[in-house]
């Protein structure tokens, strides 16, 4: 019983689901937007969840002072500090204080979370150049060339000169062809992969609500 | 007859396995002709084969009858029938035989076996194992009973009178005996009285008269002839005072080291059939002193006569009545003479000739166990009781004299010993092997076929690794070798690290950063050098058209899918379109976002767009929740009892809608701002494809390429990506551009043309440095 009553319950509820895009009725698209309602309710919670999960690991960090600690601490006091700053001004207007102009709480978004997530963002560039550049050393080989060769393309065709109209057709082709098969292919593996796993699930086979 | 060797089967013989027979039968001798043919195993079963007797069983232990109980014991036996009262008055002192009083109730073989005159020397066994010759000399005061008595026993006397010789014993027993009887006296034992005084006890059996051919049957034949040799041999003269020694058996008198007699204390292998239950231990005992207690006079036999009698056979044996039939153990006792008529076998006793069963089976039993179990050509310690044994050479510990019962084993045991076997040895890994069939050569299809890794036992090479698994290609050993010095370099710190302090970072690293911010700064800080226009490509007019081509008075749901870590790439974009959104006239824009940062993405985005001019009207629905069930339920609609997300805005007012689904409202174009490809698929699968309703997808340039299948499928109208399509969309669009987007756009061009020659020199570098790295190492 321990696993029959959780694989009927996502068994059923996929049939549901399933047989909705099949058959059109009200009583059975009421249940199935039911079903979906749920989903979104527990999807909402996820984020709260994810809240008080990021502070648990990082207070038992800052418990253990494991190596890092102080930033974990850090970490706490900020996300109390933005709850509680939230809290405090939604509560005073009436509405999420993020969307007014002069909140503290869009102040803080703006100018930190907005300005450190770009900033973080943008080292990825000084990476990836890095990368390209010691690639050469560590695997030396042709694909290695070619791949290179693949970037180099892609970042100069890139740049808005008209001189450089060979290159931006040929970087154009890349992303349209090459790219884009390569894509179509990981999409369709998605596809596969997501009609497998829902084969599954709906057969039994695969509990992943299971411990 | 043929006796085995000395030794030889002595641990089935067991003084409970003795069979009842004439009294002065050697068990010994009986036992080792009863057992020599058998099988060790069966010895234990072969024991109920001797017939049993349950009414002339004496439950009680011999030795707890008291002397003071003897006589009236002796004469409470009027609970016997009539048949064993004649007996028992027929078991008169020496003269009267027993055939006398109950020859004619018993059976042929019985009554055969019952006149075979006692022996009164022992003769010299030599079959007797050695240390029980060396107990063969003949005792010097035979009437010294307390001589005799083992320590055990003569505690046990203690303030009873002396003892007294075996001579006085059988002149003093009788005596009280009709005293005690006095007018209770039942009519059998009246009647007993009437045929003669009480007969003794104690006293020698009464010679046997000879039988006649005819009435002897053939096993009892050869015993009288074997009998006449044994009285022909020299032999001590038979003396009434040695009576009780004479009533022990053979074996156990040669016990004695001390060449003394068989202490009369021990009782005679077969009681008189006369005699009550216990009657016969109880003189021996009596002559000791003990106090014999009173013990359950056991049921009266019927009155039916000795040979109608049929005792049941136990299962496994038979009991042959005589003639050819008689099995070996009864063929045994024609070598030892007989004294009196043959005792009935006592109830479960099993042939308990000393009548020691019932004492030694309340003692505690010492469990058979390995080290206990004796070797071969030993007495094995269950045939004798402790004072007995103590008296064999070399025993040291005795052990009980009752069957052990044989115990299942335990589990654990049971377990180990299976563990033992052969099979168990071999491991299941093992068992594979051996049942592996052969899938190539000449011996495919065949089982169990010698692998040649199991031959090559060696320091590398176990047993039980495989040849394959073991083998290593030179592709593989290179990449061993790779991977090693891979770890080799992360684990030894790079000497560019350790230049100093303030170099924490390898100077080639700082070197690409400082170029890298060069470019990216150079055109932010002059701020005049201003790119040409891009061109349009295709996709971008796409999008144009599908925006500028919108109806008046238009719904247009932008879906605002990123959050601030990639606010700098599509932030411009979703200006450019929200300006060009802004310029179509009574249009409903509509944003929302799945992402918990997305209606601040969107608020943000809508203060800084330029949305007045057609006097468009906006309503931020917020955060969706559910990600793409969200995205369907939007799309389908929410159950009857749920709020519709289209029903209040960001800020908990009511948006004042109607339609509580996409399929109601009819938006006329779905833009996606979506800084993954999960967020397009999303949305085009949920929403775009239920709702019937074109997508525009603005990506940033790395989800580019995986939007790019659904536009060509037609899924998506456009597909705009990065800050170059959003200055080419204004451009388009001829709203001109912002100095932060030019900022931006000069920044990312130069920034990307760094990268490409940083990356070109490195690889060309790093190129060189790694083959002038190979030749050295060759």
């Amino acid at each position: 019983m321990k696993y029959i009553i959780p694989a009927a319950i996502a068994i059923g509820v996929g049939l549901v689901t399933l047989v909705t895009y099949f058959f059109e009725g009200a009583d059975i698209l009421n249940l199935r937007l039911v079903l979906t309602n749920w989903a979104v309710i527990l999807g909402g919670l996820a984020v709260l969840v994810g809240v008080l999960n990021l502070l648990l690991v990082h207070a038992r960090r800052v418990q253990s002072q494991a190596r890092g600690w102080v930033y974990s601490l850090v970490t706490i006091a900020a996300a109390l500090f933005m709850i509680l700053v939230g809290s405090g001004e939604g509560l005073r207007s009436g509405i999420s204080p993020l969307y007014e102009e002069t909140s503290v709480t869009r102040v803080l978004f703006s100018g930190v979370v907005v300005a450190s997530q770009a900033a973080l963002a943008s080292l990825v560039m000084f990476f990836l150049v890095l990368a390209a550049m010691r690639m050469m050393r560590s695997r030396p080989n042709l694909w290695s060339v070619g791949f290179l060769a693949a970037v180099l393309i892609t970042l100069i065709g890139w740049m808005p000169f008209g001189f450089m109209s060979t290159v931006n057709r040929i970087r154009d082709w890349l992303i349209s062809v090459p790219a884009s098969a390569g894509a179509r292919g990981i999409i369709l593996g998605v596809a596969l992969g997501t009609l497998t796993v829902g084969i599954r699930v709906l057969t039994g086979v695969e509990r992943p609500y299971k411990d | 007859m043929t006796t085995p060797p000395d030794g030889e089967n002595y641990e089935e013989r067991k003084p409970a396995d003795q069979p009842t027979g004439p009294e002065p039968l050697d068990p010994l001798d009986a036992l080792r002709a009863q057992f020599s043919d058998e099988a060790p195993e069966e010895g234990r079963e072969r024991k109920s084969s001797v017939p049993p007797t349950a009414p002339l069983q004496d439950p009680e232990p011999d030795f707890t009858i008291g002397p003071e109980d003897e006589a009236r014991k002796s004469g409470a036996s009027g609970d016997l029938p009539d048949w064993l009262a004649e007996t028992m008055g027929a078991s008169q002192p020496a003269g009267a035989g027993p055939e006398e009083a109950g020859r004619g109730d018993l059976p042929d073989w019985l009554a055969g076996a019952q006149p075979v005159p006692a022996s009164p020397e022992q003769p010299a066994s030599s079959d007797r194992p050695d240390w029980l010759r060396a107990a063969d000399a003949p005792p010097e005061q035979p009437g010294d009973v307390s001589d005799d008595v083992p320590d055990w026993l003569r505690g046990v006397m203690g303030p009873s009178p002396p003892p007294a010789g075996p001579e006085k014993a059988a002149s003093q027993e009788p005596t009280p005996e009709p005293e005690r009887a006095g007018e209770d006296l039942p009519d059998w034992f009246r009647e007993v009285q009437e045929s003669g005084p009480p007969a003794d006890t104690t006293a020698p059996a009464p010679p046997p008269e000879p039988v006649s051919d005819a009435d002897t049957p053939d096993w009892l034949k050869d015993i009288q002839e074997v009998k006449a040799e044994e009285e022909a041999a020299p032999s001590a003269p038979a003396q009434p005072g040695a009576a009780p020694a004479e009533e022990v058996p053979d074996w156990l008198q040669d016990m004695f080291p001390t060449g003394e007699p068989a202490p009369p204390e021990t009782p005679p292998p077969t009681p008189e059939p006369a005699a009550p239950p216990g009657q016969e231990d109880a003189d021996w005992v009596s002559a000791l002193g003990l106090d014999v207690p009173e013990t359950p006079q056991p049921p009266p036999i019927p009155e039916a006569p000795l040979p109608e009698i049929t005792p049941p056979e136990p299962a496994g044996a038979s009991f042959p009545t005589g003639g050819e039939e008689l099995p070996d153990w009864m063929q045994a006792m024609e070598t030892a003479p007989t004294e009196g008529p043959p005792a009935a076998p006592q109830e479960g006793g099993e042939g308990d000739l000393l009548g020691l069963d019932e004492i030694f089976a309340t003692q505690p039993v010492k469990p058979r166990t390995e080290e206990s179990k004796p070797e071969e050509g030993e007495i094995e310690a269950g045939e004798l009781p402790d004072w007995l044994r103590g008296l064999q050479p070399g025993a040291e510990e005795p052990a009980p004299m009752v069957d052990i019962p044989v115990e299942e084993p335990s589990p654990e045991l049971r377990e180990q010993i299976e563990d033992l076997r052969f099979e168990s040895i071999l491991s299941e890994e093992a068992k594979a092997e051996e049942e592996r069939k052969e899938t190539v050569g000449a011996l495919r299809d065949v089982t169990g076929v010698i692998q040649p890794e199991l031959i090559f036992e060696g320091e590398s090479l176990s047993a039980d690794e495989r040849v394959d698994r073991i083998i290593v290609t030179d592709e593989q050993a290179a990449r061993i070798a790779m991977i090693k010095e891979l770890l080799a370099k992360e684990a030894s710190t790079s000497p560019e690290a350790v230049e100093g302090p303030a170099l924490a970072l390898p100077l080639g690293r700082w070197l690409t950063a400082v170029v890298l911010l060069v470019a990216i700064a150079l055109p932010v800080v002059l701020g005049e050098l201003i790119l040409p226009d891009p061109p349009a490509p295709p996709e971008l007019v796409a999008a144009y058209q599908q925006i500028d081509t919108l109806p008046p008075a238009s719904v247009v749901l932008v879906a605002f899918e990123y959050e601030p870590d990639t606010a700098g790439e599509l932030q411009p974009l979703a200006l450019a379109l929200l300006d060009h959104l802004g310029q179509r006239e009574e249009l409903s824009l509509y944003t929302i976002s799945t992402r918990p940062t997305g209606p601040a993405m969107a608020e943000r985005a809508l203060s800084e767009a330029d949305l007045a001019a057609g006097g468009i009207q906006v309503t931020n629905l917020g955060y969706l929740a559910g990600g793409a069930n969200g995205i369907r339920e939007l799309a389908i609609g929410s159950p009857p009892f749920s709020a519709s997300p289209l029903a209040f805005d960001y800020t908990g007012n009511a948006t004042q809608l109607t339609s509580t689904r996409l399929a109601d409202l009819r938006p006329d174009l779905i833009i996606v701002l979506a800084a993954s490809s999960t967020d397009v698929r999303d949305w085009v699968e949920q929403a775009g494809r239920t709702t019937e309703t074109p997508v525009l997808a603005a990506t940033s340039a790395g989800a580019a390429p995986l939007a790019y299948p659904y536009r060509q499928s037609g899924q998506l109208v456009a597909v705009l990506s990065g800050i170059n399509d959003a200055v080419a969309y204004r451009a388009l669009s001829g709203f001109g551009f912002t100095a932060a987007l030019l900022s931006i756009w000069n920044a990312q061009a130069f920034g990307g043309g760094a990268a490409a020659v940083l990356i070109v020199l490195g690889g060309i570098v790093y190129g060189f440095k790694a083959r002038r790295e190979r030749q050295e190492q060759d």
